[in-house]
């Protein structure tokens, strides 16, 4: 039987394509700093780590404390990666949206 | 700046927990890092991101308020659960509350127009009565003044702006209607401040009003008589002879006249025509009610100092008083100048006496709701002791002290919030009754009503019930230090009981006391003889047409005679128990005792059988004589004795307009102006001198109320140019002459029950918990040989001392209170021994009464049962 993949919001989509795009080293700081170099998009701290926790919450994505380092003033990271569920939760979601914007290429690209 | 501020750091610490705070430092000292380029922008970076994760610190699941709101809502749910698992106490407890509840919001509806409704004019507290005063009469209050005095107080006060007005007068709108009137002068809207939403009075006005009088009508008569039509000004409703009124205005709908007197409210304003010279040239006619508009910071004193010259002023003018031996004490003061002066707020002046009963009325019931909670905190300090397995659990899982306070808020709030649901219900069919017995002496700015500032009342004494129920019986859902009590049976602490106990017997013995002084009171004032026959009697209140002489009025009662059912009937052309003092015409009789005001009854000569009166000495007039223009009366015990103190009244005259009228009998003194009101002696003198008629008394064979429509119809039908206002049964109209006293019996009477039902509910609530809770003591000792009559008695010396210094702490807060009846009270001390006894003893028994129910279930447990390790 398989399970329905999660829907997700617009600001969940991009906190989990900004781990996903970082891998081992997503953590609030650059999660936060990916989205506005790839998106534009100025977001606070606080709203990636409530989203994360969500995320956690609904075992899309899984979190660890990692090690202190001297780049953050002898400060621990609190890593995130992205589960299965959650890569099939971001697949679900781009195949939507691909399905829904089929044919809309030139509108959309507004030429 | 490349390192986090410590002031972020600190803040932080506040809210995070330790990973958390480690995590987001570490990432707020990279983000600084990488906007070094820009150091103000970082530093305005890193205070706002901190300032945001105080706000919603991560690693806390659900944000503080949404977590305060879900605990809460599950403590709801919680409780809601465990009122319907165990629903007696939630009944009970609901059952309370309601009940004292409802006594609150109906007192409420009512009383808010007279405590808090604030008065309807702009800066009221600017506004004050001004009225002349007798130094021998200090009771006296408001009295008239002339215009010669409202000149010379103009003069003594020029900061004050000051308006005349004259109350009391009425004008023609049709044949057989009038309807009342006040004068106003062309100062009034300003200083009252007053704008008419529609119209208004014109300078001319003031100076010749004309024979059709400029009026300004009230929002209630113009929606009455033009069905509320914009139209309406400048339409004229007069009678045949040309008199009347044209609208000139419409008064806003809030508009209260400013005279305490509101039983003769006027419907209508006309212009007080400004003062003549012969006007002001007579100090000694005061008609005059005036009104001041003082600048705010100036007190009553002041302005009573400020006036006091004037009065020598126009004292001098009055001719010297000629003595006459025959005036009463009263009307030689009186016919005097003034020899002081009275300013009193309008505030207190329109809510005189009505404030006082208001107030009490207010406090009764707030006094209830609060035994109320007492109730139901006892109840649930009680209960508490039974989950106190439960209440340990919570703690030993990590609930704090708020957290236990915040569930029994949660219950108490779900119980008084059901409570007040089902007394907002109840309290619309009990104003409803409230209503009927309303005094119409009471000032009311509102129409009392169950609307939105009865329902924030009814939420604000809620918060109040729930904070008190949940305050008292906090303690008990702690142990001393904080802990809770885990361990083993707690015999239920005698001394949290005892004071529940005490509280309310105590509550409820003064209220018990208020209610049976109010009904005793009003049995008092139905005991009193009227001093005529009520019973199958009827008055019609009559208004006839100009012209309606006495050939008519015979045939008018000649035609009403021959309705079936009339044994006699009669005309009475003076009101008929509506608290009105008319006067006598007749000069007292040289030799004469002072007397009260005595009242003069033109009837006609069927009078004395249709009102049943009582003759003690000498005969009744013949019909012929009396109807046939003979100079001849009958008088009243008193004014026989206080006229002639000495000699027989028979066959002695009176006075009046040059003509002597011999005493033909002596009847017993009547009580016309209304129950409770003392009599000072009656003259009734024959109608053939009068014009009209005011009342028509019928007596019948029996008092089936078809006959009152049957003799209504007659005169309708048959006299159409005669209108009917009002058809009652005189035992009626003796019930409404003394609404305000059954008024208060039904308040305090009513609230006294409900106290004694709370109370005693309280009590059975309490002990039985008790008596629930030791049935394995209760099994003990009737296995050791006890009988379950001396477990009985054990259980009823156990209460015996917290009711007995309830009666007395009760009996002691009564005392205090008890001065303040007086006044409210008729022929019947506060301090009435009887009373208090009946009290006391009423407390006592149901005290003992509700101990000995639920004590004689639990002695009936069997032994070996209530002894099982399990039970």
């Amino acid at each position: 039987m398989s399970v329905k993949p999660s829907i997700l919001g617009d600001f969940e989509q991009l906190v989990l394509f900004a781990a996903l795009r970082l891998g081992p080293e997503g953590y609030g700081a650059t999660i936060q700093r990916e989205i506005d170099e790839q998106v534009g998009r100025d977001v606070s701290l606080n709203a990636v780590y409530t989203t994360l926790e969500r995320l956690e919450a609904k075992g899309l994505v899984r979190s660890w404390i990692g090690e202190p380092t001297a780049a953050r003033g002898g400060r621990r990271k609190r890593h995130y990666e992205v589960t299965s569920d959650g890569a099939a939760a971001l697949r679900h979601a781009y195949r939507t949206f691909m399905a829904i914007t089929a044919g809309l290429e030139r509108r959309l690209s507004g030429r | 700046m490349t390192r986090v501020p410590r002031a972020v750091v600190w803040l932080l610490s506040l809210r995070l927990s330790p990973e958390w705070h480690d995590v987001v430092i570490g990432d707020l000292h990279e983000g600084l890092a990488s906007r070094q380029a820009h150091p103000l922008a970082a530093r305005w970076w890193v205070w706002s991101q901190a300032i945001r994760v105080t706000f919603r610190p991560p690693g806390r699941g659900r944000s503080g308020a949404r977590s305060l709101v879900h605990g809460f809502w599950g403590d709801l749910t919680y409780s809601g659960r465990l009122c319907v698992r165990r629903p007696l106490f939630g009944v009970a407890a609901v059952a309370v509350i309601a009940a004292s509840s409802t006594m609150a919001l109906t007192a409420f509806a009512v009383v808010d127009g007279v405590l808090f409704r604030p008065l309807p004019y702009p800066r009221p507290g600017e506004l004050h009565f001004i009225s002349g005063a007798f130094r021998g009469l200090p009771d006296l209050l408001l009295r008239p003044a002339s215009a010669a005095d409202v000149r010379a107080w103009q003069a003594a006060v020029p900061a004050a702006r000051l308006t005349a007005t004259s109350i009391g007068g009425s004008v023609a709108v049709s044949d057989n209607e009038g309807v009342r009137t006040a004068e106003v002068d062309r100062a009034f809207a300003d200083v009252v401040g007053v704008t008419p939403v529609a119209g208004g009075f014109s300078d001319r006005d003031f100076t010749d009003p004309g024979a059709i009088r400029p009026a300004l009508i009230t929002d209630r008569f113009w929606r009455q008589r033009f069905g509320g039509d914009p139209r309406a000004i400048g339409r004229r409703l007069t009678n045949t002879a040309g008199q009347g009124l044209v609208v000139a205005g419409i008064l806003p709908a809030d508009f209260v006249f400013p005279h305490p007197a509101a039983v003769i409210a006027p419907e209508v304003l006309l212009p007080l025509r400004d003062f003549t010279s012969s006007q002001l040239d007579d100090p000694g006619r005061r008609w005059l009610h005036v009104i001041a508009r003082v600048p705010a910071g100036i007190s009553s004193r002041q302005i009573e100092a400020w006036l006091a010259p004037s009065l020598t002023a126009v004292a001098a003018r009055y001719p010297p008083p000629v003595p006459d031996a025959r005036d009463s004490a009263v009307r030689r003061i009186t016919r005097g100048p003034f020899d002081d002066v009275r300013v009193q707020s309008l505030d207190d002046a329109l809510s005189q006496g009505g404030r006082d009963l208001a107030r009490l009325a207010f406090a009764t019931a707030a006094a209830l709701l609060l035994l109320g909670c007492i109730n139901v905190a006892g109840l649930s300090a009680s209960r508490l002791l039974d989950r106190r397995h439960e209440l340990a659990t919570r703690r030993a899982l990590g609930a704090s002290s708020a957290h236990i306070a915040r569930l029994i808020a949660a219950e108490h709030g779900l119980l008084v919030a059901t409570g007040m649901a089902a007394a907002i219900l109840a309290s619309r069919w009990l104003l409803d009754v409230a209503l009927l017995l309303i005094p119409s002496h009471l000032t009311l700015l509102k129409a009392p009503a169950i609307d939105l500032r009865a329902a924030v009342f009814a939420g604000a004494a809620a918060v109040g019930a729930t904070a008190v129920s949940t305050a008292l019986s906090l303690r008990r859902g702690f142990e001393r230090d904080g802990r809770l009590v885990a361990r083993g049976p707690v015999k239920l602490r005698t001394s949290a009981r005892s004071i529940f106990l005490t509280c309310q017997v105590a509550g409820a013995l003064l209220m018990l006391l208020g209610g049976l002084l109010f009904v005793e009171s009003l049995r008092r004032v139905w005991r009193e003889d009227p001093g005529f026959n009520p019973d199958r009697t009827a008055r019609l209140r009559v208004h006839t047409p100009r012209g309606f002489g006495q050939a008519s009025v015979a045939e008018l009662l000649g035609s009403l005679k021959t309705v079936p059912g009339v044994t006699a009937i009669a005309a009475l052309n003076e009101p008929f128990l509506e608290r009105a003092i008319t006067g006598s015409g007749f000069t007292a009789p040289t030799g004469a005792l002072a007397t009260g005001d005595v009242e003069e009854l033109t009837v006609s000569s069927g009078y004395f059988e249709a009102a049943g009166l009582r003759l003690l000495e000498g005969r009744y007039p013949a019909p012929a004589e009396f109807d046939g223009g003979a100079a001849v009366i009958v008088v009243s015990r008193s004014v026989a004795r206080s006229y002639w103190p000495r000699a027989n009244a028979i066959g002695r005259t009176l006075e009046q307009s040059g003509q002597h009228y011999t005493v033909t009998g002596v009847v017993a003194d009547a009580r016309y102006r209304a129950l409770d009101s003392q009599s000072e002696g009656e003259i009734y003198s024959p109608l053939d001198r009068a014009s009209g008629v005011h009342n028509i008394i019928v007596r019948f064979d029996d008092d089936e109320p078809w006959r009152l429509v049957d003799v209504r119809r007659r005169l309708e039908v048959s006299f159409p140019s005669v209108r009917v206002s009002r058809t009652e049964w005189v035992v009626d109209a003796l019930a409404e002459s003394i609404r305000l006293r059954r008024w208060q019996a039904w308040i305090f009477g009513g609230a006294s029950v409900t106290a004694l039902v709370v109370a005693v509910s309280g009590v059975v609530g309490l002990v039985g918990m008790a008596a629930a809770r030791r049935t394995r003591e209760i099994g003990l000792r009737i296995a050791l040989g006890a009988t379950r009559g001396d477990v009985t008695l054990q259980f009823v010396r156990e209460q015996a001392s917290p009711i007995a210094i309830g009666v007395a702490l009760g009996s002691l807060m009564a005392w205090a209170a008890a001065p303040h009846l007086r006044d409210l009270l008729y022929d019947l001390s506060p301090f009435e021994p009887g009373i208090w006894g009946a009290a006391v003893a009423v407390i006592a028994l149901t005290s003992l009464l509700g101990t000995l129910v639920p004590v004689a279930r639990a002695v009936r447990v069997d032994p070996a049962t209530a002894l099982r390790p399990d039970s």
